[in-house]
Formats: structure tokens, sequence, C-alpha cells
């Protein structure tokens, strides 16, 4: 059926599409729906599952994870200062290689606080042994959610998934979303049978033990890197297959007239949507350029994007997050991917902008692409990320500044 | 793409409005995207949403900029200078608002050379419309501006409203008034895609001392700049005759809306009082009893 759904219903939808059987929770803005509306359809008994609160983030997550270990399906979700709450316990429920599934509302961190997203909340758990799949759009959040359980409980990945959802832009925003039949998805996704050791009374087995033995230590955390690899094996593979049963497609990466462009704009997550905007009005203005999305963030699609990318003159890298003292975080990261192929592109600018949910506006956009010409021009690359913000948008601060008592600052 | 951007304070049922337009349209089978920005996250606190409705696929997202259809709920809105929807139109955006003021008053009050559509629900009954219903009126009335028929704000309004758990009865009330708001506004204005963008300079940022770039309030006392006095649905009234002075209000106020006069009796500032109704609650001997707020 199609119908208009915020991103956190899309998520609801989903999670009770897959059967999920315990839902621990804990209510944070802009996530809240999302447990509002599961706790809602299994009061009115629309969805037969547990569903449980705690005391906070850390608790929610270990709860997960040991749900998750007696072998059943198991769903959480959280945002920004919350996911951070929980940090410790990500590291542990990965170590366990319990397959939950992790809904992440992004929300910038505090210190100033606010409400809209950046991803410097996700991006922190990046390490974790979380596998990550950031999504641009409502339907795309609902198929993630899918997607990500064949993953987590696939044997040759083992791991949680974090599925990213960008706050208020997809998690209060409606669009039209297919939801698929149940039937349909239990054909993709089968019941889940944990095929070794887990949680039981009968067969007790002892989870998350110590190693005081370095090498052991070693081991252990070297197979989990090696699992997360696999993820984008499975990935394909589960993709290939939802596209059978489902009709839409999914890619590690997501193209936007990308083919024949000279230029090309890097995103994640729902600003992705306003760079294709702009890589249209570009186009009519000429400009031969492309974006491409990363869409898997962990494991990092490496050859994927060297691919995509190789050839081009000129690739700007656009971080909705900044690592303070060293600037964008994936930035590096694409560097390093693109560092051993052949035909890397000259040029690889980092941009940070649409920190604290700022827009990114089409000047922004226009400047951008401007950057990567010169420098592809002049040869000089800029080493320092560049940071997206206006004129109009300094005006505005500097009005706040004012009232806050700091005086007339000059920019 | 036709973007609406609808205004209104929480509490008024702007969110509910923004979602029986967007299914209307969704109905009619066009793409659709809506979202509610929350503001304050406080009832009687200024709070948008919006509608985007298209025959393409939508590539935008977030606040909308170029309002083809700028929706007001509550003309009390236009004397906030912080919150001013009018600060955000553009020259062809067509305005629909509520209002008592004639078009030829409101256009040489507030400069308006804009497409103007007035309609005035302070004409119906005050236990129709109520803050709750409000946002019903608002979507029927945006939805004839925008020529839709009725039948798909009728089927939208039965889908979103069960949504939230109205009773039929309820439902059937809400329709019923509806379709007299409806009926009432007249179109004439033509809503139109309102295309152009903003350019604005990249603006290169330098160190700032931290005394300046810490995210600190220095300046004590400004919050009186934002007045939240139009926040609030109800005001508190004092009976001086029974009144023990014993303070409790002035403590439980959380807005500290209350100073005394040189008598030592409480005295509300209504500009900084968000009718929470605490202070009512809390009076030891009941003597402060709270009435409707004039709207303006």
């Amino acid at each position: 059926m199609r119908e208009l759904l915020t991103g956190n219903g899309a998520v609801a939808a989903a999670v009770r599409l897959c059967n999920v059987e315990y839902i621990p929770a804990y209510p944070i803005t802009p996530q809240t729906e999302i447990i509002e509306t599961l706790s809602r359809w299994i009061s009115e008994k629309t969805m037969n599952a547990r569903f449980v609160t705690y005391d906070s983030e850390h608790s929610m997550v270990t709860g997960a994870g040991a749900a998750s270990l007696t072998g059943v399906r198991t769903f959480t979700a959280t945002s920004s200062q919350g996911l951070l709450y929980a940090f410790e316990m990500l590291y542990n429920v990965a170590g366990w290689r319990a397959p939950i599934v992790l809904a992440n509302v992004s929300r910038a961190l505090a210190a100033p606080i606010t409400l809209e997203p950046d991803h410097n909340d996700v991006l922190a758990a990046r390490d974790s042994g979380f596998v990550q799949i950031h999504a641009e759009t409502c339907q795309e959040v609902l198929d993630s959610v899918i997607m990500a359980y064949r993953i987590a409980e696939d044997d040759r990945v083992r791991l949680p998934v974090i599925v990213n959802l960008d706050g208020f832009y997809l998690s209060y925003t409606r669009e039209p979303v297919d939801v698929p039949e149940g039937q349909e998805v239990s054909k993709f996704l089968p019941e889940y049978k944990p095929t070794f050791g887990y949680l039981n009374a009968r067969n007790p087995v002892s989870m998350g033990v110590s190693v005081l033995d370095s090498s052991a230590y070693s081991y252990f955390k070297y197979q989990m890197h090696l699992a997360s690899l696999n993820a984008m094996g499975v990935h394909d593979q589960v993709s290939a297959e939802f596209e059978r049963i489902f009709g839409r497609k999914y890619d590690v990466t997501d193209e936007y007239m990308l083919d024949d462009a000279d230029y090309v704009v890097v995103m994640t997550n729902s600003f992705a949507t306003m760079g294709k905007s702009a890589i249209t009005r570009l186009r009519t203005e000429g400009k031969k350029v492309g974006l491409l999305r990363i869409r898997m963030v962990r494991p990092f699609p490496k050859q994927a994007i060297a691919k995509k990318l190789a050839g081009k003159k000129g690739v700007a890298v656009i971080d909705q997050n900044i690592s303070v003292g060293s600037g964008g975080i994936l930035y590096p990261e694409l560097a390093g991917a693109l560092y051993h192929t052949e035909e890397r592109p000259k040029v690889l600018i980092s941009f940070v902008g649409g920190l604290g949910g700022k827009k990114i506006s089409f000047s922004e956009f226009r400047h951008i692409v401007s950057t990567l010409e010169g420098a592809a021009r002049e040869g000089t690359p800029q080493a320092q990320s560049v940071l997206l913000f206006t004129e109009d948008n300094w005006m505005k601060v500097r009005e706040m500044l004012k009232i806050a008592g700091k005086g007339d600052v000059n920019g | 793409m036709i973007n609406v951007s609808l205004h209104g304070r929480g509490g008024q049922g702007i969110k509910t409005a923004s979602h029986i337009i967007g299914t209307a349209a969704f109905l009619s089978g066009s793409y659709v995207q809506d979202q509610p920005l929350y503001g304050a996250e406080r009832r009687g606190a200024p709070i948008s949403a919006y509608v985007r409705i298209s025959r393409q696929p939508i590539l935008e997202r977030g606040t909308i900029e170029n309002p083809s259809l700028q929706v007001i709920s509550d003309d009390s809105l236009l004397e906030s200078a912080a919150d001013n929807p009018l600060e955000k139109i553009r020259e062809s955006t067509v305005v629909l608002i509520n209002t008592s003021l004639t078009k030829s008053d409101l256009a040489s009050k507030y400069s308006l050379k804009n497409p103007l559509i007035v309609f005035d629900l302070a004409k119906f009954d005050p236990e129709i419309i109520s803050r709750p219903t409000l946002g019903i009126a608002v979507a029927a009335a945006t939805c004839r501006t925008l020529e839709m028929d009725f039948d798909l704000v009728r089927q939208s309004m039965i889908k979103e409203l069960s949504g939230i758990h109205l009773d039929k009865d309820d439902i059937a009330m809400s329709i019923d008034l509806a379709k007299r708001v409806y009926d009432m506004v007249t179109h004439g204005e033509t809503v139109m895609e309102v295309s152009g963008i903003r350019e604005s300079g990249i603006f290169e940022m330098k160190f700032h001392n931290p005394a300046v770039s810490t995210c600190s309030i220095t300046a004590t006392g400004n919050s009186m700049l934002r007045e939240r006095g139009r926040w609030s649905g109800f005001q508190p009234i004092i009976d001086y005759e029974r009144c023990t002075k014993c303070m409790i209000c002035y403590v439980y106020c959380p807005d500290s809306a209350y100073t005394f006069d040189s008598k030592g009796y409480p005295v509300v500032n209504y500009d900084a009082c968000k009718g929470c109704n605490i202070c009512q609650t809390e009076c030891p001997v009941k003597v402060i009893t709270l009435v409707k707020r004039n709207k303006t």
C-alpha cells in the first residue's frame, strides 16, 4: 500500500513487518514517534512484541543485546545524546555479535543544544562494530530496516546494524512510501533462527567473556572487522533479492547524473536530496556535475567509491559533521579510498556544511563547484576544510550575538 | 511545485492541518511532502508547517523559502517581531489569513502588495472554533484556496482525524465545520509556483575571542525582548479582596511573571505569562481565576 509516512513512521512500519519480538525503548526527540507508534500498536494488539521501557539508553542497548542473544529478533531506537549515553554498550553489543537493528535519528550534539540534524552522533559510533546504513528518503528508511535484519542475522556478518535517518528532514517529514505486504516481507526475511550457541537455560553459554590474553583479543576483534567487510557482499546479495521481490534497488552508494560528470559532490543522508536539486539546476547552467551518495558508511565501501570517482576532474566531499581540530570526518576516508587508484581525481576538496541542520543553499552548492573548477584549473588544491556558511547566515548570527550581549561583532 | 507554508500557534492543530492538506493532495494523485516545525514545543508558541505538492517527484526538503501560499491561522502572529510570517513571503505569494480585518485594512497596516484572501473565524460560535478545531478550519480554507475538491478534503479528514483517535461524532462535526469554512472562503487568487532562489555570498569565518564565540548570554534580562504573553490561552486574575499576600504564586510561577506592588500584593506581568495555570492550582486560598485571553 502506498501512503504518506514520516521517517519515524516508516521505521515503525518496517519493525512491525519484520516481526520483531522485543523492543527496549527510551524516548528522545526527534525519535520518540518511533517508540510511541510501536507501543501503541502493541497495546492495540496489532503487533505482537514485548515493549519494555528502560531507565536510560545505556541500559536499553544492554537489554537489546542481551535479548538478541536469547534468540529473539530485537529492535531499538535512539538519537544524538542518547546514542552517546549508550556508547560503551555499542562496542559491547557488537562484540557479543548480537544482530540487533538500531534506528538512529540524527541530531547534532550539545553544546550548544539543538534538535536539528548533523552526523557527529552516528559517526561517533563508526568504529564500534555496528554496520551503518544511512538513508535519504522515508522509503529508503523502511526498506533499509528490512534489509538490515537480513545483513545482521547472516552468519557471514552477525553484527548489529544502525539505520540512520535525519531528524526533522526525515523523521517528521511525510512522503509517499510503498509499504509492502507482511507475507512478502516474511518471504524475504524468514523467522530468526540463530545457528550457534545463544542464551538458553538448557544449554548454558557464557557471552562477553573476558580475554586477558592479548592474542585472543586481537583474534576476536579482527574477526569483527572481517565480518564487517563481508557485509558489503552480503548487502549486494540481499539487495538483489530485495529488488526481485519489491522492485526497488539499493547499492552501497547511490548516484545522480554521475556518469558523464566532470565534477562530483559526495554527500550522505537526506541533504543529498537538496544536493540533487542543486545538481539539476547547475546542469541547466551547463555545468557537468553529478552527485555520489554514500549509503553504506560501515563497512566503508572503498572500492565501490573509487570505481565511481575514477577519472573525475574534481570531487567535493560535503561532511555534515565536524571532527573538531581536523575537519570533515568522511573526507580522509575518501582520500584513503582513492589514494591507490590509478585514475584518482586530481582535485579532492573537503567541505563542512549543514551543521546543526543548517540548510545548504544553492549559492553554497555553486560555490563548491566553482572552487572545484578553480582548483582543477590552477592546480592549487585546498588543504583545509571549507565551511559552507553564507553572508546571510552570518548576519543572522551577528544579530543574535548582539541580543546575547556580545556587542556588534565584526566578521 | 506548489509550496504551502502554514503559521499558527501550538495547540491550534496546525500540524493536523498540514496533514489534512497533504493527504488531500496525495489522494488527488500528486507527490506530496509535509513537515511540521515545532519551534518552542509549547502550547501557544508559534509553530509552522510546510506542504509541498507537485506532479513530479519532490527534490526539496525542510523549511519553505519560496511559498506559493502563506497561511496564517491567527493575526496575533503579525504583531510578533520575532515570528512575523509575513517576512518570509515573496512578491507573488498568495496570503490566506484568519482575521477580522478587511483586505484593504490589512494591506495598508502591513504595507502588503500580495494577493490576499481573508476569512474570519471569529464569526463562528466560539464553542465551535476553539483551539483544537482551528486547524481543521484552516485546512478547509487552504484546500478551498488550492481549488481542491471538497470530497478529497472529506476523505483526507476521515483518514487523518481517525489517525489521531477522534471518534465518529467528532469527525462528523469536524467535517461539517470544514464544509462551512470551505464554502465561506471566496477564492479567486490563483496559487502558483514561486521560483527563484535567494543568492548570498560565502562568508569566510575567522577566529573570534571565546568571550564572544562561546554559546553564552551576557545580556541578562533579554528574555523580556521575547514577549510570550501571546502564547497564553488564559490569563490569571487575582481577587485582591481575598489575597493574603502569601507569595506562593510568585514562588511557583515558572516564568517569573509575578512582581509585587508597594503594598505587597502580587501583580501579573501579562507579557511574560504563558497561561500555564500553575499559580491558580497552587494558590492556597484560591483567589486566582482564569479568564480567556483576548486574542489580540
